[in-house]
């Protein structure tokens, strides 16, 4: 498996550039490709993130003193590449400290092959991991804190199971006496076993805990508060916070919508503080979402202004994430590195796609990335565009075109949602400025209908 | 034939030399690329392990727990164009097992989908696999229905070669899609033709019952021209919804002239003008002459776009009236073409599910029909495509066994109408073929005798 970071390596020759450009691998900070954005994202600044969670951006300290009532509940909006996850691990890595948070990260992806998701699967799964990470520290908690919630859960399971039939029952040892952390992931992992591998036992379980949620909230939030205390205690971190990455995979819009719309009462009734990724297509609906959270816009690194100068400041950081993946010597000369910077349209996997066609056509021989093998790489990637940009498409993109050319503003409309979701059309600052992706504007079919 | 493969995976194999997750989406026109491609991967890569799975034949669940048993390696992931669809009927409804199907493709793609990081974690290349015939924007689709696995997207291969037709048993003469068989007695028409020289042009009711006749009198002799001129004399005296079985009859005929261009926009007129007056019927025809045009061309994909669009409407007719047994037929047709096509495009699998419901379609109207020499014929050729088809799978007791049910049915023919000339000519075929089948088997003394009786019948 390749979650192991230390073996991917800056390239020195041709041959290891592949590896160097994986564009699947997510970058913690403390890896040498890690690269910090966060004050050439245009409008966006990382700042604002930790004010949100009341965290002093320089020190990183969490005023707990002055927000010990406040939980912070977060929607981090970005396209698809934009470095989202990097970001989250980045902040993660800064914030989990005895000074800060005791960071707990839920990959979605990992933890439910679920197609059909609900918050409540998702809740249960947020306790199962906050449980691995205690126990991989052996957090030492007063049993009695462990037992009330551990009573609750055990009542619910009887409950989960009078309601599932014979064959569907799931068995279930609950220690009566000294509950632990190792017992509580035993529930939590029996529950999502069955939520995931049955649909009958899902709906049930979702249904017994939905029904009884209001006790549910006021159980886990005092969990929730007395393991902060605990946490304080032993100087392991002021509070517990929550990084729930990979929703907007989820299988449909409807059900991004019902997670995070319908069901916003039930997350705002679960007071710990949160970091979610908000599916893209739902940033429109983030008027009704700032009513209980914040909702931070995380938008491509913006490397053209809107009248199409170039933003010096974005293309020199994107040279130090290239040059920290590819040695500087295996170019032919550093036009070639800009060149590709500016297809990249500001995302960073999109960049390292091009490196990677680049990549493809340079002679290992020669071991040199000349100019024209990123051209033909370029040519390639745009003339796949014709498989994916359909003729209304086109259309939209005139006028975005002649829009950008007179300096104008583009109203909402869910047809530029769905073209910034495809990444046909790309987006900076907090969403105010959109331009076609640079590679599909080298596309033969782009030129004909667009000019 | 001439391809691009070579170019097209000359970055694939430079990128797969590193490994690492990859998603490779191969469009193709010819399904041997596959095969070429399997065993590409596995000859340069011999230590990596080969798994792949049929998308249209398999689950979610399936499909993950066969590409995670892999640690590494390659996964293919075949018919994925498949699970890009969705079943609607005609008035875009869902039956229960459309929805089933449905459901299942939904599963699929919104599960890779969530599961991409997972999938991520592994050193394996996943391909995926979709024809040509897709559409131009299959991409668009898998953008849409799988935007995170799709962000993750490695290469983008289009492969496409050259394809050569196999028209070798669709010949003009017997592609004419009539129920009568060619004669040589020119008597009816000589009837007919005097009947119109002595009607009145103010009788035209009368004259118009004539025209068909004497086209198709004309067609059986081999007469063309003079069916062409009827036909053109016809089409004056009609009105425009009428029009389209005569231009498909124009169009037939050019075609045994071999005037391909000048027959295309008479079959896409007639369609034009059966979609206005909702003749499906019309419609099927047109669409299923136009995928014999396009099969005359060598142009494959488009070959095949069309038969898929004849057997749509010859599905939704049969199924609306099963008494009217053409449509039946019909459809049975549609599937030989089918098969034929995906033959051709080496796609032999397909093929031979679409020469097995041909089969069976023509089973039940000969059972129903026994005495129908057209479907006694149908029954017989879709034997025939099954034995040959069977013949390249090299799975030669099967291919035996249905070149055996289709002399069964041809010397039945024969035997109907030991005068007719066609089913003469047939029933020598199918000696030969017999004898060919049992000499690869080895059965030299049974070929032999199969050779023998047609030699005895002459010509």
């Amino acid at each position: 498996m390749s979650t192991d970071l230390s073996f991917y390596k800056k390239a020195k020759t041709l041959a290891e550039v592949d590896n160097a450009v994986r564009f699947d691998v997510p970058i913690t900070p403390d890896h040498e490709f890690y690269t910090d954005f966060s004050d050439v994202r245009g409008d966006f600044e990382d700042r604002m993130i930790y004010k949100t969670l009341n965290v002093h951006p320089k020190t990183f300290i969490f005023n707990q003193e002055a927000n010990r009532v406040n939980k912070a509940l977060l929607f981090l909006a970005g396209m698809r590449g934009s470095g989202k996850t990097s970001e989250l691990a980045k902040i993660s890595q800064k914030l989990h400290n005895k000074d800060c948070f005791f960071c707990v990260t839920c990959n979605l992806d990992d933890g439910l092959d679920l197609n059909d998701m609900e918050y409540m699967d998702i809740l249960i799964f947020q306790l199962e991991r906050l449980f691995q990470e205690f126990e991989k520290i052996n957090l030492d908690v007063d049993k009695d804190i462990l037992a009330s919630l551990f009573d609750w859960f055990s009542e619910r399971v009887k409950e989960v199971n009078k309601s599932i039939k014979k064959e569907g029952g799931f068995e279930l040892e609950v220690e009566a006496k000294s509950p632990s952390w190792f017992s509580f992931l035993g529930v939590t992992a029996k529950l999502k076993s069955n939520i995931t591998g049955n649909k009958e036992n899902a709906e049930k379980i979702r249904t017994t805990f939905r029904s009884n949620f209001t006790e549910f909230s006021l159980k886990i939030n005092e969990f929730i508060e007395a393991v902060n205390i605990v946490l304080r205690k032993q100087t392991i971190a002021k509070e517990i916070m929550f990084v729930v990455d990979g929703l907007e995979k989820t299988a449909t819009t409807d059900i991004r919508k019902k997670i995070i719309i319908d069901e916003a009462d039930r997350i705002r009734q679960i007071k710990v503080n949160t970091i979610f990724t908000l599916p893209i297509e739902l940033m429109p609906m983030a008027q009704k979402l700032t009513q209980f959270c914040t909702v931070v816009s995380f938008p491509f690194v913006k490397i053209r202004e809107k009248d199409s100068a170039i933003v010096e400041e974005a293309i020199k950081r994107f040279e130090e994430f290239v040059y920290r993946r590819i040695d500087a010597s295996l170019f032919d000369k550093p036009e070639t590195v800009r060149k590709a910077i500016l297809y990249g349209g500001g995302s960073p996997r999109e960049l390292l796609r091009i490196l990677e066609y680049t990549n493809m056509y340079a002679d290992e021989d020669v071991n040199k990335i000349f100019a024209k093998d990123l051209d033909r790489g370029i040519q390639k990637l745009a003339a796949q565009t014709s498989q994916y940009v359909s003729a209304e498409d086109l259309a939209l993109l005139k006028i975005l075109k002649e829009a950008n050319a007179k300096g104008q503003y583009i109203p909402f409309d869910e047809k530029w949602q769905d073209l910034l979701e495809k990444l046909i059309v790309l987006e900076y600052n907090d969403g105010t400025y959109k331009r076609v992706n640079p590679v599909i504007e080298e596309s033969p079919l782009y030129k004909q209908h667009v000019g | 034939m001439s391809d691009n493969y070579t170019e097209e995976t000359r970055p694939l194999f430079k990128l797969l030399r590193t490994e690492a997750f990859r998603f490779v989406i191969v469009r193709f026109n010819h399904y041997s690329f596959l095969r070429q491609l399997e065993s590409d991967l596995q000859s340069r890569f011999p230590d990596r392990p080969f798994l792949k799975a049929d998308a249209a034949a398999s689950d979610y669940r399936s499909i993950l727990d066969a590409y995670f048993s892999i640690n590494r390696g390659f996964f293919f992931l075949e018919n994925f164009d498949d699970v890009l669809k969705e079943d609607r009927d005609s008035l875009q409804r869902e039956t229960p097992q459309m929805a089933a199907n449905n459901e299942r493709r939904r599963q699929i793609t919104a599960g890779l989908n969530l599961r991409r990081d997972k999938l991520a974690q592994s050193p394996i290349a996943l391909f995926v696999f979709v024809p040509a015939t897709t559409g131009e924007l299959y991409a668009k689709t898998i953008m849409e229905k799988m935007p995170d696995l799709w962000s993750f997207r490695s290469l983008m291969l289009d492969l496409e070669k050259e394809v050569a037709t196999a028209v070798s048993d669709i010949t003009p003469e017997k592609y004419i899609p009539k129920a009568e068989i060619v004669n040589t007695d020119d008597t009816e028409l000589r009837r007919l033709i005097s009947l119109l020289d002595n009607t009145p042009e103010t009788e035209l009711a009368y004259r118009l019952t004539l025209y068909p006749q004497i086209v198709n009198a004309a067609n059986d002799l081999g007469k063309y021209d003079l069916a062409f001129s009827t036909l053109d004399t016809w089409e004056q005296h009609v009105q425009d919804n009428e029009k389209p079985w005569i231009w498909i009859q124009k169009g037939d005929i050019l075609n045994v002239f071999g005037k391909l261009e000048d027959a295309l926009p008479l079959f896409e007129k007639a369609i034009e003008q059966a979609s206005l007056s909702d003749d499906k019927n019309d419609v099927g025809l047109g669409h299923e002459r136009l995928g014999y045009l396009y099969l005359l061309r060598g142009d494959l994909n488009n070959a095949l776009l069309h038969f898929e669009k004849y057997k749509e409407i010859e599905l939704e007719l049969s199924t609306k009236t099963p008494s009217i047994s053409m449509f039946k037929n019909n459809l049975a047709i549609s599937y030989e073409k089918l098969g034929s096509t995906h033959t051709a495009l080496g796609n032999l699998q397909q093929a031979l599910k679409f020469f097995e419901d041909e089969t069976q379609l023509f089973e039940e109207l000969f059972k129903d029909y026994p005495n129908n020499v057209a479907f006694k014929n149908g029954l017989a050729i879709s034997y025939y495509k099954l034995g040959e088809l069977y013949e390249k799978l090299e799975d030669l007791e099967k291919a035996f066994f249905y070149f055996e049910k289709g002399l069964e049915m041809t010397e039945l023919t024969f035997q109907s109408s030991p005068d007719n000339a066609q089913f003469k000519k047939n029933l020598k075929i199918s000696y030969n073929k017999m004898g060919d089948i049992c000499q690869k088997m080895g059965k030299n003394e049974l070929a032999e005798g199969y050779f023998e009786k047609a030699r005895g019948l002459g010509g």
